[in-house]
């Protein structure tokens, strides 16, 4: 592909910086929400559970989307380097997402909608503590969300399609099985991020038509209360939609970690053929793991129940064996230049195995009986969450910051921010984590004890953590002032 | 140390682990430099050996795990004692005593949301659980070795009184 | 003029097929009466007609690169098809013959709008679009107006 004209770069910078900063804006506000519950469930302050609930079903919906928005915007300016996409799509897919984000937000705040954000039916109908309008409202709302990802998933697509001769070319399928006859036809394999950009595509088309499906029947179920539903059906597509939207958020940010770090280390990171096969592996992974949410239901078959347990052994294979054992290499004796932005993105690989292993003995069926709905699952998630994507992201807006302003972060802040993001983050997500495997249940705005305790001390850890981000966006204003100024 | 703390105790260790593993690699950056064409050809002979260490591992787990899943077989269906549970916002109905040694099938089910039947022992650790949903009933075996209180909690997010929901039995 | 014609054959005799999978059933057997879960699937294979006249239709068609404007039907048409699969319409169309044709008629259509437009957006995305229409209305009948086996209600 021809390098970016000063038109292009200008076309891509805005589609990113916009997913980017409305994403974190969208984070920002979600974690104040975050720590509110965490300091009702430690007894600091006092909420109602129907207000609990209601900022718990934001928080996740939130969070998720947050995240997504980033990780959307980031790849599609990535992706833009490699074949042109029209940013009128962009646009569209961030107007519907947007639009989805305003109409959940308006069904908590004043709606006080509180059925979770996975609206697991028939919740959202039975015993509900809030007005009817606010169910529908944010059943649109998600409805929106997804088919602003459904529009993003469909361009991106498109684009892997085209840029590298059909799907076959896009998987480097010649390349890893007939790797003589692709050498000679002078032919390049994808980059590493095309491969994200295909299973972020992909994947998300399923997930999306999951989330569709359950969408429309949830909000047929909701103009017609006779409407019929299998609750176990609704059951399983909610998970698969949820499940699968969740994990794709990392496997998007990856790509930051692909492009980003190579270029503090003067190395390269190149498409291999264990590469090709890993994401191989990721795309069928991620689809068929999720019914490691549904191991407690002993309705479901037997059969699914055992693809649960290997499909989700076998995803951790791809980023253990292939793409953090591959940034780790990269790294080995290297001329490694430390920034905020390299740091970010080799902590949040760290990140990314720790809450691995932590889901990864969850997804073990007898574990799971005594951990399932416990707090160690919000251990495992936040800790993907924060202390991997979120740290993917602001790699790569670092990193992008230090290019244009040409500047860097001192060690004194480099310290303060990383004592802040992992010694308050460990502390916090230990908070999960032991209080999931003393029985403690999620989802409890009363915890019995301990969890009162252990919440007092991951509210200590949550207001460190908040505290690093906070120098860290201080020194990112820092940083975009610097590059205005030079600029100027 | 019981099964949940061992969980727990796997996992920090295996956290740890990373953590330096990764923090160690990171420190020999500041060291002596290596081209990368020097780095690779080790690098990816380690990888082989750790790719047949996770498969090993991943192998060992499976055949550890899959003979002890909580489902019900077929035999013990037929055989075993039921007893039925009924959960709905926000209370659970179900025999106040339980007898001890006898393998016991809960049935249960819903009468409006989904339910989780969390079961709690005598010293307040989770030791099984089930799904309650509507529609439908999930069979759950167990055989209590230990006297005393249980108690049970939801464990899945069911409405505002999800937190409040709770049940006890004794067993003797 | 004869390559046009012997190019225009197969996706005529693809568009009587399509047209008589929809519309023959309620026509020809209108006292036929299927449960919620078959007629889905019924629906879904009706639709699954329509979607591969839309790819034919498309693969004649001209142009290349993105084509913006040609998403809208793609996100819109398999929407417009969920609800017309509303199980609670069923029992009153399968009395009306002629209106079961034509919602069987509509439900085709979608579905080459649905493939047709993904082609003309952008070349291979047709393919993506036929199958995520597909998957959403074969889903459908496991459990949009099902209940389970053996649930009271």
């Amino acid at each position: 592909m021809n390098a970016l004209t000063l038109e292009e770069r200008g076309i891509s910078s805005r589609v990113m910086w916009l997913y980017l900063g409305t994403g974190l804006a969208v984070f920002a506000l979600m974690a104040v929400l975050g720590l509110t519950m965490r300091m009702a469930q430690a007894t600091w302050i006092s909420l109602d559970p129907t207000m609990f609930y209601a900022i718990m079903t934001l928080h996740g919906a939130g969070m998720i989307t947050s995240m997504a928005l980033c990780g959307m915007g980031g790849l599609w300016s990535l992706m833009y380097r490699e074949h042109r996409m029209r940013p009128s799509v962009a646009y569209w897919a961030y107007g519907l997402v947007v639009a989805g984000v305003v109409a959940v937000l308006l069904s908590v705040f004043p709606g006080k909608f509180g059925a979770g954000w996975t609206f697991l039916y028939p919740l959202p109908f039975i015993g509900a503590t809030w007005p009817s309008w606010a169910t529908g409202l944010f059943l649109i709302g998600i409805a929106l969300v997804t088919a602003g990802w459904i529009v993003w998933c469909i361009q991106m697509f498109g684009c892997v399609v085209s840029a590298y001769g059909g799907l076959r070319g896009a998987l480097a399928w010649d390349l890893v099985f007939h790797p003589k006859e692709f050498a000679a036809s002078g032919r390049e394999a994808p980059p590493p991020q095309a491969f994200a950009a295909l299973v972020a595509s992909v994947d998300g088309l399923l997930a999306g038509a999951a989330g569709m499906l359950i969408g429309v029947a949830l909000i047929v179920r909701w103009l017609s209360p006779s409407t019929v539903l299998d609750p176990l059906w609704a059951k399983n597509l909610t998970f698969f939609f949820g499940h699968t939207f969740a994990n794709l958020t990392i496997y998007m940010a990856i790509a930051f970690v692909y492009v980003g770090l190579p270029r503090y280390v003067d190395r390269e990171w190149h498409t291999s053929q264990v590469l090709a096969v890993a994401w191989w592996g990721t795309l069928l992974f991620v689809a068929t793991a999720y019914f490691h949410h549904l191991y407690m239901d002993f309705v479901q078959p037997r059969s699914v129940q055992y693809v649960g347990e290997v499909a989700s052994y076998l995803a951790a294979f791809p980023p253990a064996i292939v793409t953090v054992f591959g940034g780790v290499l990269l790294v080995y004796r290297s001329r490694m230049r430390w920034t905020l932005g390299s740091l970010f993105m080799y902590a949040g690989m760290a990140g990314w195995i720790v809450g691995g292993f932590g889901a990864v003995l969850d997804a073990t069926i007898p574990i799971n009986s005594i951990l399932h709905n416990t707090l160690w699952v919000p251990a495992h998630f936040h800790t993907y969450l924060l202390e991997g994507v979120l740290l993917f992201v602001l790699g790569w807006v670092f990193h992008n910051l230090e290019e244009r302003s040409g500047a860097a972060t001192s060690a004194l802040v480099r310290w303060i921010a990383g004592l802040g993001i992992f010694g308050g983050g460990a502390i916090f997500l230990l908070g999960f984590y032991v209080g999931g495997a003393d029985g403690v249940p999620r989802r409890y705005a009363m915890q019995p004890p301990p969890g009162p305790e252990i919440s007092a001390w991951a509210s200590t850890g949550a207001i460190i953590l908040l505290a690093g981000l906070v120098v860290v966006l201080v020194e990112g204003i820092r940083l975009a002032r610097k590059r205005a100024a030079s600029a100027a | 140390m019981d099964f949940n703390q061992a969980v727990l105790t796997v996992f920090i260790v295996g956290a740890a682990l990373i953590v330096a593993a990764m923090a160690a690699v990171a420190l020999t950056s500041g060291g002596a430099p290596q081209p990368q064409s020097e780095v690779q050809p080790r690098g990816y002979a380690l990888r082989r050996r750790w790719f047949w260490a996770l498969a090993a591992a991943t192998v060992l787990a499976l055949i550890i795990s899959l003979p002890h899943l909580p489902y019900p077989s077929a035999s013990a269906m037929a055989a075993d004692m039921h007893v039925t549970v009924t959960a709905q916002q926000y209370g659970f109905t179900l025999p106040a005593e339980l007898p001890r040694g006898r393998p016991i099938i809960f049935d249960v089910t819903s009468r409006d949301v989904n339910h989780g039947f969390g079961i709690y022992g005598p010293d307040g650790r989770l030791i099984g659980q089930v799904q309650a949903m509507p529609d439908y009933v999930n069979h759950l075996p167990f055989t209590f070795t230990v006297p005393g209180h249980y108690t049970i909690r939801c464990l899945e997010y069911c409405g505002v009184g999800h937190a409040y929901m709770q049940a006890s039995f004794e067993v003797k | 003029m004869i390559a046009r014609r012997e190019r225009a054959w197969p996706i005529v005799l693809l568009a009587g097929v399509t047209l008589a999978v929809a519309m023959a059933p309620p026509i020809l057997e209108p006292a036929v009466r299927l449960d919620v879960r078959d007629h889905h699937i019924a629906h879904a294979i009706v639709m699954a007609f329509g979607a591969a006249l839309g790819l034919a239709l498309a693969a004649s068609a001209p142009g290349s690169g993105e084509r913006p404007a040609w998403l809208v039907p793609v996100i819109v048409a398999p929407l417009l098809a969920m609800a017309l699969m509303n199980p609670a319409s069923y029992e009153f169309i399968e009395l009306r013959p002629v209106l079961h044709a034509t919602d069987h008629l509509a439900l085709a259509a979608l579905a080459v709008l649905t493939s047709y437009g993904g082609q003309r957006y952008q070349r291979g995305v047709g393919w993506a679009a036929a199958v995520f229409l597909e998957l959403m209305a074969l889903g459908a009948a496991f459990g949009f107006g099902v209940a389970p086996p053996g649930a009271a209600r």
